[in-house]
């Protein structure tokens, strides 16, 4: 050993770097063995060879063995790596290539004069902040009711430009057009007017709510600042002893539950993805959003913002402790979880930039309208025509008499307690079993046929029609401009600062106050509370199943369902007792 | 220099930022991005691919009913991990 040992630092001629006494000695043991071996030498040089050798090389492994003597090297090379591994403890290739940096980095120290040594870009300043241990979590608060702010306030004025555009104009055309072909008070028109045109386009006029809020998340994402808000997030999951990439999908559930159960395959335990798995639906998806904004705006007009910020707050506190009971009584014990965080440097997003990706969002959202929506408005009239008791005939019967109205009648008492049991929210609860914005169409079904009182004949005007659609329009925009200093609570127009309520919208308003006895803000919020909680939609069911398991698909539908009931039964009868609402 | 980066990324309960490992290595960002890279390549730590898992299933929430990334998964940065050896 001793003379290679002195062989180590003679053989090495020309530039080579030295990886140190111990490497250097293995290094030229296996030289001095390809140097026995002519055919193998005069393919490869020995000093590169036996550096490959060290570096465990699959593809000098595969060209090595056919050859003369290739075998008798790896055999000694990997004698050379066992005794390495002795040594440092470590695989000799991280060390061949930590020896590599060192040397480069002694050489940069040398040779490369900083001008500005040490000096902090303005993204690393701004980050001492922002991600701050302490700060960090209550700036992302803040941020969040901004974002809900903003959302609620410069969409408020087009939910109901949309609403009175659709119930009005447009529904006054397809009548008149019906009227033309003789298609007046047939199946059809109670089809297209109580059934498409009311549930579809019921959720339609919350297109501006989306709009605004994928704008907000655009503007959030394109700064470089939902980084910094993941990366908050995560130290609070360590905070309360969760996964700390439970962050990932989690943060996901916020757009979407079914690519958001996908995402738990970023954890490698399949304790830790179940138990994220299960935590997912706690997370407000984008459907339940209109929900919100629609109760928000009939019962809470002046902090409607306020409201939806405190609905999704409430969903990640309750992930948060049912992920610590969770942990403490069903998936005990954590492995940790190390991993580095590349978080871009802030910049100014561009126009484009946002209108792209808030268009992508938005349009998908059209598209989910014009397809899902659309069949489960046309299940739901379908299942309000067909009569059950009483003696009308298909698409002539009052909502209560119908299929629907019986069976969510039959459902309802569960409800009671809540403060929300009448038939026409316990139905839309279960058709939201479908896709959350559901509720709302099920809702403008149910209430609208009650209340649409179709005249004979109608006269289409449409210069008038198109002059009411560009009026209103011009006033929705003004009102939202007139809103803008409301987001951060500056409130310029006092006398005029409730969103205008839609026939909708006061229906939904007397029907709360009747099943509650009086305490109809207390019941809309504890309806919130349910639908923010209960059992998450089909496909979200689907996709849990296919990553969890049924199993954990049958927990989640009940587990969501009961706790639900209990926290919204909670939330109107301590209410009650407190005098609130 | 790596094993110091693997040992520092492990000491840590979640998530560190690479600014962060950067000031307390005393490296320079764009250098470490390297050294990760050459630690990826020898397998030893790997990148989370988030926007993979980002796939609906056909059909799905019938959003867009393709293969392509869900629109509504929040775009969130690039993370690495250390593969846990045997």
């Amino acid at each position: 050993m001793t003379g290679i040992h002195s062989l180590a630092y003679t053989k090495r001629s020309g530039f080579s770097i030295d990886y140190g006494r111990e490497i250097e000695e293995e290094i030229v043991r296996i030289q001095q063995l390809i140097e026995k071996k002519p055919v193998i030498q005069q393919k490869f040089p020995s000093r590169w060879l036996a550096i490959k050798l060290l570096e465990q090389d699959e593809d000098i492994h595969k060209k090595l063995q056919p050859l003369e003597g290739g075998q008798k090297i790896l055999t000694e090379s990997q004698e050379s790596l066992a005794h390495l591994k002795v040594v440092f403890g470590e695989d000799s290739d991280t060390i061949l290539a930590d020896r590599r940096y060192g040397w480069i980095n002694g050489l940069v120290r040398e040779a490369v004069k900083h001008t500005r040594p040490n000096q902090m870009t303005i993204s690393d300043q701004i980050d001492q902040i922002v991600t701050n241990q302490y700060i960090g979590v209550p700036l992302f608060l803040v941020m969040m009711w901004i974002v809900f702010m903003f959302t609620t306030e410069i969409s408020t004025p087009y939910i109901d430009w949309i609403e009175g555009v659709i119930s009005g104009p447009i529904t006054n055309w397809l009548i008149a057009l019906l009227g033309a072909f003789g298609a007046r008070g047939t199946w059809g028109e109670s089809l297209l007017v109580d059934g498409i045109i009311a549930g579809v386009g019921g959720i339609l006029s919350f297109v501006p709510v989306l709009f605004a809020l994928y704008l907000a998340l655009a503007v959030l994402e394109d700064s470089g600042y939902m980084a910094r808000g993941a990366f908050v997030m995560d130290n609070l999951m360590h905070v309360f002893g969760l996964h700390g990439k439970s962050f990932v999908p989690l943060v996901i559930g916020f757009g979407c539950t079914v690519p958001a159960m996908y995402a738990t395959r970023t954890l490698e335990s399949r304790k830790d993805r179940i138990l994220t798995g299960l935590l997912v639906p706690f997370m407000s998806c984008g459907a339940r959003l209109p929900v919100y904004v629609l109760f928000a705006s009939i019962f809470f007009p002046n902090n409607s913002g306020t409201i939806v910020f405190w609905l999704y707050l409430i969903g990640i506190l309750m992930a948060i402790t049912a992920g610590i009971l969770l942990r403490k009584f069903v998936f005990k014990g954590k492995e940790p979880s190390p991993f580095v965080m590349e978080l871009p440097s802030y910049r100014m997003p561009t126009l484009k930039a946002i209108w792209m990706h808030t268009w992508e969002r938005t349009s998908s959202f059209l598209k989910k309208a014009s397809t899902a929506i659309m069949v489960a408005s046309i299940i739901i009239w379908l299942l309000l025509s067909i009569p059950v008791t009483g003696s009308a005939n298909f698409a002539q019967v009052s909502p209560e008499n119908s299929a629907f109205g019986k069976i969510s009648e039959w459902i309802s008492p569960i409800f009671n307690p809540l403060g929300f049991g009448e038939w026409q929210m316990s139905g839309a609860l279960v058709s939201g079993l479908s896709g959350k914005e559901v509720i709302i169409t099920t809702l403008a079904q149910t209430y609208g046929i009650e209340s649409n009182e179709i005249t004979e004949n109608i006269l289409v005007d449409f210069g008038k029609d198109i002059g009411f659609i560009l009026k209103s329009f011009i006033v929705a925009t003004g009102d939202t401009i007139r809103s803008l200093p409301r987001i951060i609570g500056i409130n310029i127009d006092a006398a005029d600062n409730q969103p205008e309520s839609t026939h909708l919208m006061q229906t939904i308003a007397r029907s709360f106050d009747s099943s509650s006895q009086g305490h109809g803000q207390l019941a809309a919020f504890s309806f919130m509370i349910f639908v923010l909680l209960y059992t998450p939609c089909v496909v979200a069911l689907a996709a849990e199943k296919q990553e969890l398991g049924s199993k954990w698909m049958w927990f989640t539908v009940f587990g969501q369902a009961g706790l639900a009931w209990v926290a919204s039964l909670l939330v109107f009868q301590a209410g009650k007792i407190l005098g609130l609402g | 220099m790596l094993s110091q980066i693997l040992r520092e990324i492990e000491q840590n309960e979640g998530a560190i930022s690479l600014a962060k490992l950067s000031q307390k290595l005393m490296i320079q960002t764009s250098t470490l991005e390297g050294m990760l890279q050459t630690l990826i390549g020898m397998g030893r730590i790997k990148v989370d691919n988030v926007e993979s898992v980002g796939a609906c299933i056909p059909g799905g929430c019938a959003s867009c009913n393709s293969d392509q990334q869900c629109p509504l998964v929040v775009h969130l940065p690039k993370t690495y991990s250390v593969v846990k050896r045997n």
